[in-house]
């Protein structure tokens, strides 16, 4: 997917290794244009995985904050995109772990009773509604399945950069991505039944 | 199950629509569908599934504003990020060896940037003081090596909570500056 604005610089012509190779050598321009080429896929991604859009910025924000204190050290640049990603994927996965936590401890404590809104079954499912599910089903993916799923799925990495990301074999890639559209068939099948209603 | 000598297979099904099979399991799992009510069927709700999830969970992209704005709230970042390490590693509170060092390593570099305290005077700046200035001094001119200022970044990262560095910063700059530094990034 193409960036919102372009490149702000003469770098914008420049491969990922080449513009590493300048940061190394002390042009900090590289690094902004580094940042205008892969902020939107990485926030995408980030958004994705944790869900909620101002807390996606602050992951991808943190991504590129921690690649640049590690870009000096950096020597697989053609590999930098993915390497973003597993930064991205590092610091994700923490704000789920938090999340988690922050969820466990409001559970524990003694909870107010609220009202219950149930939706009519028989009204024909919104978009809104629908995107929500969704989220939810993949919300509902464990961290790591999750991460998967949105890497094939959506930025359509292959087997093997996705196994780099998240440290493991193409074969565990491969079918914790088929276990999450097992999941997913089987979570979303009220959905499509209103769907086909509707 | 089994059709024209195949088990019907999901995983085979999520493969197709993955485009991850070889040609020759391709051209096998074809033949088999042609034969399989139930795999035609369960192929047709995979690929909805898919279908509904690519075109639902998509979170819009930056905007030409947000996308400049990202840049400098990254920069931002990474200069209130040095700034807020090298003032906590200068740190008296924190304690600990690690940290300590790292005390006595910009205090020295301090002394060899510029005179603490006017010879002459007779006065003597506060601890406090000569913490901060040690911190702007080191932060001014660049000083340090990158590894290890990583691996004091690191090392505060994982000791530190959001809590203790908001309260040492707090005690060392006052809380008026802190949080216009907060509203600066």
């Amino acid at each position: 997917m193409e960036s919102a604005i372009a490149a702000p610089t003469r770098h914008n012509e420049q491969n990922d290794a080449e513009l590493v190779e300048l940061f190394k050598s002390g042009f900090e321009e590289a690094f902004d244009a580094i940042v205008v080429r892969y902020q939107d896929r990485i926030y995408q991604f980030a958004c994705r995985l944790v869900g909620d859009p101002e807390e996606a910025s602050d992951v991808a924000q943190d991504a590129f904050v921690r690649a640049y204190g590690k870009l000096g050290g950096f020597r697989n640049a053609s590999g930098l995109y993915t390497w973003l990603y597993k930064i991205t994927l590092n610091i994700g996965l923490n704000v789920l772990r938090k999340r988690k936590l922050r969820t466990f401890i409001r559970l524990s404590e003694p909870s107010t009773p609220q009202l219950s809104i149930s939706a009519s079954q028989d009204t024909e499912i919104s978009q809104a509604e629908l995107r929500s599910q969704i989220e939810e089903a993949i919300a509902d993916l464990p961290p790591k399945q999750r991460a998967i799923f949105i890497l094939r799925q959506y930025d359509e990495l292959s087997h093997r950069e996705i196994a780099g990301i998240v440290g493991s074999s193409e074969g565990a890639v491969r079918a914790g991505y088929f276990h999450a559209v097992r999941k997913l068939q089987s979570s979303l099948g009220d959905v499509y039944r209103l769907e086909r209603v509707g | 199950m089994t059709s024209n000598g195949l088990n019907c297979n999901r995983d085979a099904l999520i493969a197709w629509l993955d485009d991850s099979l070889t040609q020759e399991a391709r051209a096998r799992l074809r033949g088999h569908l042609i034969a399989c009510d139930a795999c035609k069927s369960q192929l047709k709700s995979l690929e909805s599934t898919l279908e509904l999830a690519q075109s639902a969970f998509q979170p819009s992209a930056m905007g030409s504003f947000e996308a400049r704005a990202f840049v400098h709230k990254v920069r931002g970042r990474i200069a209130a990020n040095q700034h807020g390490v090298w003032r906590k590693i200068l740190s008296p509170a924190l304690g600990g060896g690690f940290v300590s060092g790292a005390v006595v390593g910009a205090l020295a570099l301090f002394v060899a940037l510029g005179p603490v305290a006017d010879p002459g005077s007779g006065t003597h700046l506060t601890e406090e003081e000569v913490l901060a200035s040690a911190a702007d001094s080191v932060v001014g001119n660049e000083v340090g090596d990158i590894d290890t200022i990583d691996a004091i970044d690191d090392y505060l990262l994982d000791t530190a909570s959001e809590q203790e560095l908001f309260s040492e910063m707090q005690s060392l700059i006052g809380e008026e500056d802190l949080l216009a530094l907060l509203e600066e990034y």
